[in-house]
């Protein structure tokens, strides 16, 4: 209840700003114009901020619903929706033939739909190459995304996990801080396991780990 | 483009009414626009009772009503709607949901088989545009 007032309030800041530049641009000047264009961006991230938020607070005391998911089902779907930014950045992803897999299939589609935009984003490339590899283990299904981003020094390796934590200024990327800790939410919530390897300019690769038998 | 003859607005919040009517006008779709503040408001207006009593207006073609609403919320006026007599009903009824509770709205909205979609708030002109042009096509061939 009090996220959808929170949005409904912040779209309402943002419809009115884009009402005042609609009707009052030509009288404003540059100042007027900087004004605007910092609430502006403002209230966009706040409502990102908030849709992000809510996802965050759901993934706790959202009750699961695990259930046979096909991946390769899934990855279409996702990389349909990342189609436009995927052009954009002229990137190529590859992924071999997955598994089907008990799971949560909202909370699943969010993690690889988080760890692939991530890699989309902190790139300053403009031939972005992802991987995406599977692997089963005895126990576990595991899963690596790797990309030739602009990597992560070994220091904010746990870091980057915990909510709101960011490596980089708005300026450079734009983000919330709550993704990757969404991501741990959901890996947790399937009894596996999210890390990172990486170094400075060299790319990363996530990895995570979800548990097979997630029935019981 | 031809346009609606009236619209009623049915929301708590004067700004987000403000800003659809203004969309409205902008978007020049509708000869008249008129808000109510909430469902009982919005009755007696369709009625022309209340406070409306004895006023002379036309009948609503499109409502744009939100869920959400002190006194009588949306879905208490979708049941009253059905008792207003057939020629004082709108054409069409649009409502407003909100993030939290698409799901569950949804799903009572088309229920309750009067609400023609269900949208997000603001209004924005080119979904205005769509109905104007639905509403046409549906509801004036004979004009």
């Amino acid at each position: 209840m009090a996220s959808h007032d929170l949005k409904e309030t912040l779209r309402t800041i943002s419809s009115f700003t884009k009402l005042f530049r609609e009707e009052y641009q030509p009288v404003f000047d540059d100042n007027a114009n900087q004004y605007l264009e910092f609430i502006e961006n403002a209230s966009r991230r706040m409502i990102t901020l908030t849709d992000d938020l809510l996802i965050y607070s759901q993934l706790d005391n959202k009750s699961l619903n695990f259930q046979p998911v096909d991946l390769n089902i899934l990855l279409s779907e996702i990389l349909d929706d990342l189609r436009q930014r995927i052009k954009e950045k002229n990137a190529v992803i590859s992924y071999p033939d997955l598994p089907v897999i008990i799971c949560d299939m909202i909370q699943i589609r969010q993690l690889f739909q988080n760890l692939i935009s991530n890699s989309l984003k902190y790139h300053d490339d403009t031939h972005p190459i992802k991987d995406i590899v599977f692997e089963a283990l005895r126990t576990h299904y595991q899963f690596y995304i790797k990309d030739n981003g602009i990597g992560i020094e070994t220091k904010h390796h746990k870091k980057i996990f915990e909510v709101f934590k960011r490596l980089h200024g708005q300026n450079d990327f734009d983000g919330t801080g709550i993704g990757l800790a969404n991501c741990k939410r959901i890996v947790d919530n399937h009894k596996g396991n999210i890390w990172v390897k990486s170094s400075l300019v060299k790319g990363a690769t996530f990895y995570f780990t979800l548990l097979k038998n997630n029935n019981s | 483009m031809k346009k609606i003859n009236f619209i009623l607005l049915v929301d708590d919040s004067p700004s987000t009414n403000f800003f659809n009517k203004k969309m409205i006008e902008m978007s020049d779709i509708a000869h008249e626009v008129h808000e109510a503040y909430n469902g009982l408001e919005a009755l007696d207006y369709i009625c022309k009772k209340g406070k409306y009593k004895g006023a002379n207006f036309p009948k609503p073609n499109v409502i744009f009503l939100d869920i959400n609403m002190p006194l009588m919320d949306g879905f208490e006026f979708l049941e009253q709607y059905p008792k207003i007599p057939k020629e004082k009903r709108a054409e069409m009824i649009i409502v407003f949901l909100t993030t939290s509770n698409w799901c569950k709205d949804k799903a009572k909205a088309i229920d309750t088989n009067m609400v023609y979609d269900y949208i997000e708030k603001p209004l924005q002109k080119d979904y205005l545009f769509t109905i104007a042009e639905y509403y046409h096509s549906r509801f004036m061939i004979k004009a």
